[in-house]
């Protein structure tokens, strides 16, 4: 789209254009996206400060959270913020660039991935040896898997067509107990200027684990005026679906087993629900998760602490590493020979053996 | 007639497909993007345009 679309084409003249297909050189630092997807866009000056970036996406369909016409929107934006860069700001307007704070860090910065890789880097693989790194350097958590979170997260949802207008305002969420409307174009959150919904979603993974609160500058109406806003998040406001990134197969999860999900026909053949979860078991090690639980090769997972809806095995993992921490008690009900059982263990600490990634 | 020697003859028609092989592809894939950031970096100073890159990553 970036590429052939005419009307993009027309703006797209209006910028220096660069395609970069390996990450061996760039400054990760400065190129913060979320490295599961496949395509994100950056709008810069030529000293490569940030002005917005753009992509995203969740666990539907790649280009459900982009569209043509909120690139363009972000496009014109930017050409907007470029003209106008060296203008005095009016007070309490956003900043003109996003921040970029520490130093310059290549994926060779990554020991792991020194060692290990050879050729070209790719987006998933630097997200994947991060995954490991922290593991073995004992610094994994699990916010680290929730690097994006969707605006959904703290009541919001973008018009699809602008792509940082709010369309909805969730009921009964944290944005509903605020002064936010619909119709309220988001153009900052803290201290980042925002562009895009992919801006709003770096801007959300960097508010502290400790936060009490998120301000958020709204325009409404008057594109001059600037409403501020402050926003109580709640629960588990940065979490969602896993299954869908590729990184997740390096997810420091001990788990011990794989499996599948078996087809509707088989779940049938073994008087199961077509429609709910049935994961076979193709493999069980006597370790982590496995070993706790008691899961043998063969097991057919029917139930996750209650939860028995259809799940692929991508989906099950990302059940389970949203629901549990280290220590907690993970329940599940499963077939064996013919028999329900239930089990119960510890979930495991997050560790893993391996030191490359595929 | 001169006749090339050989070596010097086969030197010329690499050259020539090397060439031929590179505008190619320089037309078959993204006419008008930078392939690296630098390149992008000179020419948005000289032109005073910003800069728009798209990482593509291709597994």
């Amino acid at each position: 789209m970036a590429h052939d679309d005419p009307d993009i084409a027309k703006l797209r003249s209006q910028f220096v254009c660069a395609r970069v297909t390996g990450l061996n050189r760039i400054d990760l630092n400065r190129f913060q996206f979320d490295y599961d997807t496949t395509w994100n866009a950056f709008f810069l000056d030529a000293k490569l400060n940030i002005y917005s970036r753009y992509g995203g996406r969740d666990e539907g369909e790649p280009e459900d959270r982009i569209s043509k016409t909120s690139l363009m929107q972000t496009m014109r934006e930017v050409l907007a913020a470029h003209a106008n860069r060296k203008s005095k700001p009016a007070p309490g307007s956003p900043p003109v660039f996003q921040p970029v704070t520490g130093k310059p860090s290549t994926p060779n910065d990554i020991p792991l991935l020194k060692k290990s890789h050879q050729g070209c880097v790719h987006c998933h693989q630097v997200r994947e040896y991060r995954f490991l790194q922290w593991t073995h350097d004992g610094q994994f958590d699990r916010n680290k898997l929730f690097a994006y979170p969707l605006p959904e997260g703290i009541g919001i949802q973008f018009d699809r067509k602008h792509g940082h207008k709010i369309s909805t305002l969730l009921k009964d969420s944290a944005a509903t107990k605020t002064k936010l409307e619909t119709g309220d174009v988001v153009v900052a959150v803290d201290d980042v200027p925002t562009h895009s919904e992919y801006d709003v979603r770096w801007a959300l993974g960097r508010v502290k684990k400790d936060a009490k609160s998120i301000r958020l500058l709204v325009q409404r109406d008057d594109p001059k005026k600037v409403v501020e806003v402050s926003l109580k998040p709640t629960g588990r406001w940065r979490e969602s679906e896993l299954g869908w990134r590729k990184s997740m197969r390096s997810v420091p999860l001990a788990r011990g087993f794989s499996g599948y999900l078996l087809t509707k026909s088989q779940r049938r053949a073994l008087d199961l629900s077509p429609d709910k979860l049935a994961i076979k078991l193709t493999r069980s090690r006597e370790k982590g998760l496995a070993l706790n639980l008691g899961l043998k090769k063969g097991d057919i997972i029917l139930s996750l602490d209650g939860r028995d809806h259809e799940r692929w095995y991508e989906e099950f993992l990302s059940d389970l590493v949203r629901l549990y921490q280290p220590g907690d008690t993970v329940k599940l009900t499963i077939l064996r020979d013919g028999e329900r059982k239930k089990l119960s263990g510890k979930f495991p600490k997050w560790q893993t053996e391996e030191t490359s990634v595929p | 007639m001169i006749v090339p020697p050989l070596w010097k003859a086969m030197a010329c028609l690499s050259s020539l497909f090397v060439l031929a092989s590179n505008f190619a592809q320089a037309q078959s894939s993204y006419p008008g993007w930078h392939r690296n950031l630098e390149a992008a970096q000179r020419e948005a100073a000289k032109t005073g345009k910003p800069v728009f890159v798209v990482f593509r990553c291709v597994r």
